[in-house]
């Protein structure tokens, strides 16, 4: 055992060396792979925490949201529906919510206006910004949102408060208004809401709760928290399987690049090569030594990639990416994310990258160690 | 199919080290036609050449496979929360008939990889590959066994659906269902327990034995691998109750989380290098006899030996000091 | 003592230009005595060394060292045998550019798995031995040739072999170089040791402290020599 140890340090040793002595190739080699790591990393680090932050949000999210579907649409629900509904045995705190999508032809921007939850918290003629909505108008606490309704109407709202930045990933967006406000500016009646939402007793029930709706609202859409969760889960990982499928291709042509590298021994290494066989090493030995390169090598650059990505993705808000991950919003989100690693998401990386990267290069490393030790006698 | 980075990292990893497996039994039909060590041919030198590539192919299959039977685990573990009634890496091993059934194959090619990378060991040790054939004969018969874990690996994933409603450890693992899960769960706690500690003991008997006369080396490996079974249906049946201080919480996967201080890596990691170490030395000993392998294959087998009995030592260790430190009080 | 019996060594077998280097040669090596193989260029000098020396099979024919058979030994037990057998000393000393002397007489005791320390001492003493110990840690590519052939002596020395094999040994050198040369090998047999080298310098193969000449050509061994 100690013998086997000494032996391992002395061939990495032996290797550390060799990689110095072709600095060039190697570093060239690196910055390649490095680069792959990098976008891969990026990408797994930024949708993991993407999709950990949404659940987070999820988590106090009503448990069950009922919509009315007309002709296959979502469409307003009624007061009635709601009144129905909080009849239902087991079914808590019953409410109307308003919500909905206003596009702002000033710059262009798409906002979520909103009326939140506890209505006494925003007062008429006055609103709450999401910090996106407060740059993209240059928009301070006190000062006023002038917005134009449809019919060209124009409102004026004072700014009581912007949303804290924590949460900016969902509230980029957001403008909070009182109920009458929203009503009036969409010309709603009184007795409409956008959805309706409710919470349940015991949490074992929601299954059966979301059926006696359907049963009672049989034009209703019902959907469950879980419902959500599973589809944001299986969102994000499909986005992100995409995008990895796609760098596939880059990592492939990249194996083919580390194959060539390895397989295209220059002179100098193949002699030196021959020199280690003829001075008494055996095939083992050069096969050890060339794995070490291998692994330090695929192993340095991913531990390098991954920490600059993680740096990107939680320090820099993975400035790179999100033109690809969040599609071209103008509101595009400032925001911290909370650093996370995830060794599941580690190991996958690793299978990927230093992996495959291994796999390409054992045949041509079995290749130069099998090289006849009189090579270098001719 | 669910088009996840993981699951596309697991296909890849079976894809690859299959590949090299399936290189590895090819070049072993030819070595079992065509191996004639006094021969100074470059046909000859060419295949010597090869085992070097088959035994780096092998042990780099023997790693994949580790880590991929750790990311298989984990993985089902966190897609639990997108399978509605799964709680654990039970339920979405359950989504489908081929979870259960991979994750076993992925456990005996590990084994059967383990073993021929011990025989190869042995062989190397002997100035005329004593072993060569047997060795690729054995690389041989794992191929069917590579090739329909990668199968049934690739039929799980791409009949994953996740609005599938799956069974999770409370439904698998209890008492009253009619399945060989039920059945190691159902198994009355106090002689599940009873007949593990007499396994361990029986374990421990043979391999002294072994260990000191040299004699009983296929009861070793016979005893090596029932000690596995044993305790895997062990932990399911009773000391899963201790671990979770739970009487009904029978889940050989939960062991695995966080919340029980990741208790179950300490728990099969040495019961899996125990069981494979001492399946290899119970196997190897019976070369022993060849001349040219006699003096060093003594050694490594008692080496092998010494080594399993000492994980499953700590093995036997963890589990009792568990059961010692539970609050969960069954007898 | 080393022997051959009816070896023979093809290269490139079964091909067009299959070609015999060695043809059914028998040849006997003793211990403790300097041989030199001399021959035309293409005669297969070096092709035997390589044979002798465990670094080539035979295509067939039987090779024995110290009574033992080592034709069909497995590769790594051929190489065991030549690390514990034979040193090298190569015609352009092949030395591994980018490391230093020292780091290149270390070479072949790198993989073994020995303390370090130790081998760092003994390539010292053997250093100091071949009178190049100042020049250690200087980089091989900036040695002169001869410092260069002493390192690559020394290399051949480290693992203590009981035979020294070297193939050209003079080729690169100026007459003063040789003749300490020759000093060197004359030091190692009174050593014990065993030499076997190839050369076409008569400086070499009639110096009187060679015990054994061997004439090759076209692959076989000359009887009477002209
Ligand atoms: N790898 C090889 N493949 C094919 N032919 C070879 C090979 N190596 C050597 N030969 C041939 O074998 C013959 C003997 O070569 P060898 O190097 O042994 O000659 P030598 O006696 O050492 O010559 P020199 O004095 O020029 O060094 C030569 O004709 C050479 O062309
Ligand atoms: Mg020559």
């Amino acid at each position: 055992m100690k013998i086997w140890i000494e032996r391992q340090r002395s061939l990495i040793d032996f290797t550390v060396a060799g990689l110095l002595r072709r600095k060039v190739r190697n570093l060239g080699l690196m910055a390649v792979y490095s680069c792959v790591v990098f976008i891969l990393a990026t990408v797994m680090l930024f949708t993991h925490s993407l999709r950990k932050e949404a659940s987070v949000l999820l988590s106090d999210a009503p448990e069950i949201t009922v919509q009315r579907v007309i002709m296959g649409r979502h469409a307003l629900i009624e007061h009635t529906d709601l009144d129905v509904v909080s009849k239902i045995r087991g079914a808590r705190h019953a409410r109307g919510r308003l919500w909905g999508y206003f596009y702002d032809t000033a710059n262009g921007a798409n906002y979520t206006l909103m009326v939140p939850d506890k209505v006494h918290t925003i007062k008429q003629g006055q609103v709450q910004i999401g910090a996106g909505v407060a740059r993209a108008r240059d928009l301070k606490k006190g000062k006023f949102l002038f917005l134009t309704t449809n019919r060209g109407k124009l409102f004026k709202l004072q700014v009581s408060g912007i949303l804290s930045t924590e949460s900016e990933l969902v509230s980029s967006d957001l403008v909070l208004m009182s109920e009458q406000d929203y009503r009036n500016f969409f010309r709603l009646p009184s007795n409409v809401y956008t959805d309706l939402v409710l919470n349940v007793r015991n949490s074992r029930e929601v299954t059966k709760i979301a059926e006696k709706i359907s049963a009672v609202l049989p034009d209703s859409r019902v959907i469950t928290r879980d419902d959500i969760l599973r589809t944001y889960e299986s969102l994000f990982s499909w986005r992100e399987g995409i995008l990895l499928a796609l760098l596939g291709g880059a990592l492939c042509s990249f194996i083919i690049f580390a194959w060539d590298k390895t397989s295209g021994l220059s002179a100098s290494e193949r002699q030196e090569i021959g020199i280690l066989k003829a001075v008494g090493w055996e095939t083992s030995d050069i096969l050890t030594m060339k794995l070490w390169e291998s692994v330090l090598i695929s192993l340095g650059a991913f531990l390098f990639a991954y920490t600059l990505a993680y740096l990107h993705v939680f320090y820099f808000s993975a400035g790179l990416l999100e033109p690809v991950l969040k599609g071209w919003a103008i509101l595009y989100p400032q925001f911290h994310l909370t650093p996370e690693v995830d060794p599941l998401q580690v190991m996958t990386l690793l299978f990927f990258t230093v992996f495959p990267y291994v796999a390409a290069t054992l045949v041509p490393i079995w290749r130069a160690a099998i090289i006849d030790p009189d090579t270098v006698m001719r | 199919m669910i088009f996840h980075p993981v699951i596309l990292a697991l296909l890849l990893g079976s894809l690859i080290s299959t590949l090299m497996i399936l290189i590895g039994a090819v070049f072993g039909s030819q070595i079992l036609r065509q191996w004639n060590l006094s021969s100074g041919s470059q046909k000859q030198l060419n295949m010597e050449r090869r085992t070097y590539l088959i035994s780096t192919f092998l042990m780099f299959a023997l790693i994949s496979e580790l880590l991929s039977l750790l990311l298989y685990v984990y993985n089902a573990e966190q897609m639990s929360v997108q399978f509605v009634g799964a709680m654990c890496a039970v339920g979405t091993l359950n989504a489908n008939i081929y979870g259960f059934p991979t994750l076993i194959a992925k456990i005996i090619l590990f084994f059967c990889a383990a073993l021929w990378l011990m025989i190869n060991h042995a062989d190397n040790q002997a100035h005329d590959y004593p072993l060569i054939r047997w060795k690729y004969g054995f690389l041989i018969a794992i191929l069917p066994i590579a090739l329909s874990t990668a199968g049934l690996q690739l039929s799980y994933f791409l009949n994953l659906e996740t609005d599938v409603i799956t069974s999770c450890c409370s439904k698998l693992f209890t008492p009253d269902g009619d399945n060989v899960t039920a059945e190691m769960a159902g198994l009355d706690e106090a002689f599940a327990l009873g007949l593990f500690y007499v396994c361990l003991a029986l374990f421990f008997i043979i391999g002294l034995r072994f260990y000191l006369t040299k004699h009983g080396h296929r009861l070793f490996a016979l005893a090596s691998a029932v000690l596995f079974i044993a305790s895997i249906t062990a932990v399911i049946s009773v000391i899963s109750l201790y671990v979770y201080e739970h009487p009904h919480h029978h889940c050989p996967f939960c062991l695995l989380k966080p919340e029980y201080n990741y208790i179950g890596y300490a728990i099969y990691l040495p019961l899996f290098v125990g069981t494979a170490l001492g399946t290899g030395a119970g196997t190897l000993a019976s070369f022993v006899q060849i001349p040219s392998l006699q003096e060093t294959l003594t050694g490594f087998v008692q080496r092998l030996t010494l080594a399993s009995l000492i994980s499953i030592l700590i093995f036997a260790g963890i589990v009792s000091g568990a059961i010692y430190l539970s609050a969960l009080r069954l007898f | 003592m080393i022997v051959f019996e009816n070896v023979t060594k093809t290269y490139n077998e079964g091909a067009e230009n299959a070609f015999n280097a060695i043809l059914n040669l028998d040849l006997t090596i003793n211990s403790r005595e300097i041989t030199v193989l001399r021959g035309p260029s293409g005669s297969g000098k070096t092709t035997l060394l390589t044979l002798i020396g465990g670094m080539a099979r035979p295509t067939s024919g039987r090779i024995h060292v110290a009574e033992r058979e080592v034709t069909s030994l497995p590769e790594r037990f051929l190489t065991k045998m030549r690390q514990d057998t034979f040193g090298f000393v190569f015609q352009s000393f092949n030395l591994i550019k980018g490391l230093s002397v020292l780091d290149n007489v270390m070479l072949p005791l790198t993989p073994l798995g020995r303390p370090r320390n130790q081998i760092r001492k003994e390539a010292y003493a053997l250093l100091e031995r071949l009178h190049i110990q100042s020049k250690a840690h200087n980089l091989v590519e900036t040695l002169s040739g001869g410092e260069a052939q002493r390192t690559a002596i020394a290399r051949a020395l480290i693992n203590n072999p009981p035979v020294l094999i070297a193939d050209e040994p003079t080729a690169n050198l100026d007459t003063g170089l040789s003749y300490a040369f020759m000093d060197i090998i004359k030091e190692l047999k009174d050593q014990g040791k065993t030499v076997v080298m190839t050369s076409h310098d008569p400086l070499v193969w009639k110096s009187e402290i060679v015990d054994q000449v061997i004439s090759v050509r076209d692959g076989k061994i000359e009887s009477n020599p002209t």
